[in-house]
């Protein structure tokens, strides 16, 4: 199922959307607009990331802008910039590009896999907002919050839930200060230095997208539980970087030829099992991260979904690159069972 | 270069991003970071700082370098009972040949030299916090990009 | 290991890595740093019948950097084998590293190479060994407030270095 761009007549369909009764259609609206609306509508404030690690809440704020389409975090030598589909990063040295790959993949919609509801939410950072829950179908636990600036569509706040349905992970405006109204010019584009080889090469530090991926690398175009497989990247250092989405979560799976060297991990951590094999878990501000090896391939997933669901995807990816027909379909409901994530 | 500090007690916004300070330091440095500009751009600096040295990866001696140290024909006492090596001395004696004194066994050094000098090209180290930025990259192409980017902005990565 | 003391084939397994991270970090380059981890192993092979199980990375951190000071302060009696002391000095990147290197790591670790010794030493032991300020204090014999000073100002000398260096 394609997704479908909002059309300008939404601003219309979101207040009769309000109406008890309000269905998976519009929310499904309210959230391709939100996809969009930082591109839309010029803003500023200060957004806040929470998450819980080792069983304890952290929290790290940036300020954010919007100018013009082109969406500006942070400040300093921490920065990020986006326009259109161009990506840059600042840091120490100054800006280096980060992304310039168009999404050329299928991309699922949200309601393919889940069940949405649409309706009022308390205010969030002082602005009036609507709240899209998504609803796993097979546990009936809600598992997604995302609430929208009722004038704008612009996404306030972002909730992750485990299958418990408890908050373990959110990001969204502590404070605006603008919001909508007139739009101004966009910045000028960043000024990056160059990365370059020893020999003084300059190297292009953005990720490729590819059809064809190098040999002993895999991409299964479906995990269970939804995933598709939205786009197939060959990094500088010859890292193979797959990008899987349910429309409402999103899983990069990075792998590399060769066996994991776990003594070059970041400290901390927690160990994992995935299917049988001894893995590295992080919970850290950028999402869940885990690390392990397999097939003479070391693979890091990373996503903002709970770890959970991240070892259950791990396995059935694992499980996807192997040859086995008909085993995946078969194996779903053993893996994805014992953690109630569908 | 040796900068002297400019502000009274500057030197507490190091120990203050450490985790370094007391109860009563940390509320002193949060008052004057609300209250001056000048202080809020120092942190600001000592933290990239701090966070590049921090980004640096580890470093992988030379595959020859255990083969040496853990050299099988080298007798374990007389390393013990050795002196203390003058290293500029070890440099001007240096050959392809060079042993120094062995610290473990034949059969310990043949295990520990297959752990630790394994081939560079089978053993990766994934820059997991490359790959995390890569991730949020990409989501933010087909996600809100200011949720998918705020990572980017933010402190609360790896430790080294 | 043996009461929670670890055997020096399991220092060296598990930790040999650390050791030669922390060991670059202070020196600079590969050649001095394989004999800083050449010598602090054969401390380690004496001392670990006196190691009380605690810190492991602590202590062999300590032992790295007290090799490290003691070469210092032998080349400080020997001016035709001294180490220049002008902060300007920028090291090229060592041989062995990965065939594709950015050019901010290779800015960063010019920069940390070329901060004088009495900075550079805090720098590496809390942001690459991780050490607590009281852990430095022990590990270079001097009170925690000047590890904090120099500490403090040594990340500034950096920020600056790679500031110019990036104009």
């Amino acid at each position: 199922m394609i997704r479908i761009v909002a059309a300008a007549g939404l601003a219309v369909g979101l207040a009769l959307a309000l109406l008890p009764g309000a269905g998976a259609d519009d929310a499904d609206a309210v959230l391709e607009r939100a996809r969009t609306a930082t591109v839309r509508e010029d803003f500023s404030g200060v957004v806040q990331i929470e998450w819980l690690a080792d069983g304890e809440w952290r929290t790290a704020k940036a300020k954010v802008s919007g100018t013009g389409g082109t969406v500006q975090v942070g400040e300093g030598t921490r920065q990020a910039e986006g326009r259109g589909n161009d990506r840059w990063i600042a840091g120490v040295s100054g800006w280096q590009a980060g992304w310039d790959e168009p999404v050329s993949g299928e991309v699922p919609a949200p309601s393919a896999h889940w069940d949405l509801t649409l309706s009022r939410a308390d205010s969030v950072a002082g602005r009036t907002a609507v709240v899209v829950t998504a609803v796993d179908r097979d546990s009936g636990t809600a598992r997604l919050k995302v609430y929208c600036d009722k004038d704008t569509g612009v996404m306030l706040r972002r909730e992750v839930l485990d299958r418990k349905g408890k908050v373990v992970r959110a990001v969204g405006f502590v404070e605006v200060k603008k919001l909508g109204g007139s739009r101004s010019a966009p910045p000028a584009v960043p000024d990056t230095t160059a990365a370059k080889t020893k020999s003084g090469e300059k190297v292009d530090p953005t990720p490729d997208e590819v059809v064809d991926l190098p040999k002993g690398f895999h991409a299964p175009d479906r995990i269970a539980g939804g995933f598709v497989l939205a786009g197939r990247y060959l990094r500088e250092d010859e890292t193979v970087q797959l990008y899987y989405t349910d429309g409402l979560f999103g899983f990069s799976v990075f792998q590399q030829r060769g066996d994991l060297d776990w003594a070059g991990l970041p400290r901390g951590g927690d160990g994992i099992v995935v299917d049988g094999a001894d893995a590295r878990g992080y919970e850290v501000a950028g999402g869940t991260v885990l690390v392990w090896d397999r097939d003479d391939t070391t693979r890091t997933l990373v996503s903002d979904a709970p770890m959970a669901d991240l070892r259950a995807f791990a396995a059935a990816f694992d499980d996807g690159t192997r040859d086995h027909p008909g085993l995946v379909e078969r194996i779903t409901d053993f893996v994805l069972g014992p953690f109630g994530w569908r | 270069m040796n900068r002297e500090p400019t502000m009274p007690d500057e030197d507490l916004l190091s120990a203050y991003l450490d985790g370094e300070c007391t109860d009563l330091e940390r509320a002193w440095v949060q008052e004057q970071l609300a209250a001056s500009p000048e202080m809020r751009a120092v942190l600001a600096e000592v933290e990239a700082a701090r966070e590049a040295v921090r980004s640096l990866p580890m470093r992988d001696a030379p595959p020859e370098f255990w083969a040496q140290i853990l050299a099988p024909d080298a007798t374990p006492d007389a390393a013990a009972d050795a002196a203390p090596v003058d290293l500029a001395q070890h440099r001007r004696r240096r050959s392809p040949g060079r042993r120094v004194a062995a610290l473990a066994g034949v059969a310990a050094a043949a295990v520990i030299a297959a752990v630790i000098m394994v081939p560079h090209e089978q053993r990766v180290t994934p820059p997991v916090a490359t790959f995390t930025d890569a991730h949020a990259l990409r989501s933010s192409l087909q996600d809100d990009a200011v949720s998918s980017l705020v990572p980017l902005a933010v402190q609360g990565g790896f430790r080294r | 290991m043996t009461d929670g003391v670890p055997t020096w084939e399991e220092v060296a397994r598990d930790h040999g890595r650390f050791m030669y991270t922390v060991a670059y970090r202070l020196a600079g380059n590969d050649e001095d740093a394989q004999d800083l981890v050449q010598e602090a192993l054969i401390r380690v092979r004496r001392g670990l019948e006196r190691y009380e199980p605690g810190s492991l990375e602590g202590w062999l951190a300590r032992i790295v950097t007290n090799v490290f000071l003691d070469e210092v302060r032998r080349r400080r009696r020997r001016p035709t084998d001294a180490l220049p002391d002008d902060p300007e000095r920028v090291l090229p990147p060592s041989p062995g590293a990965d065939e594709v290197s950015t050019q901010l790591s290779d800015d960063i670790q010019a920069a940390l190479a070329a901060l004088p010794d009495e900075f550079r030493v805090p720098v590496v032991l809390c942001d690459v060994a991780d050490q607590s300020y009281e852990q430095i204090a022990a590990s270079l014999g001097i009170p925690v407030g000047t590890v904090r000073s120099r500490l403090h100002r040594g990340r500034r000398m950096l920020r600056t270095m790679l500031s110019e260096g990036a104009a």
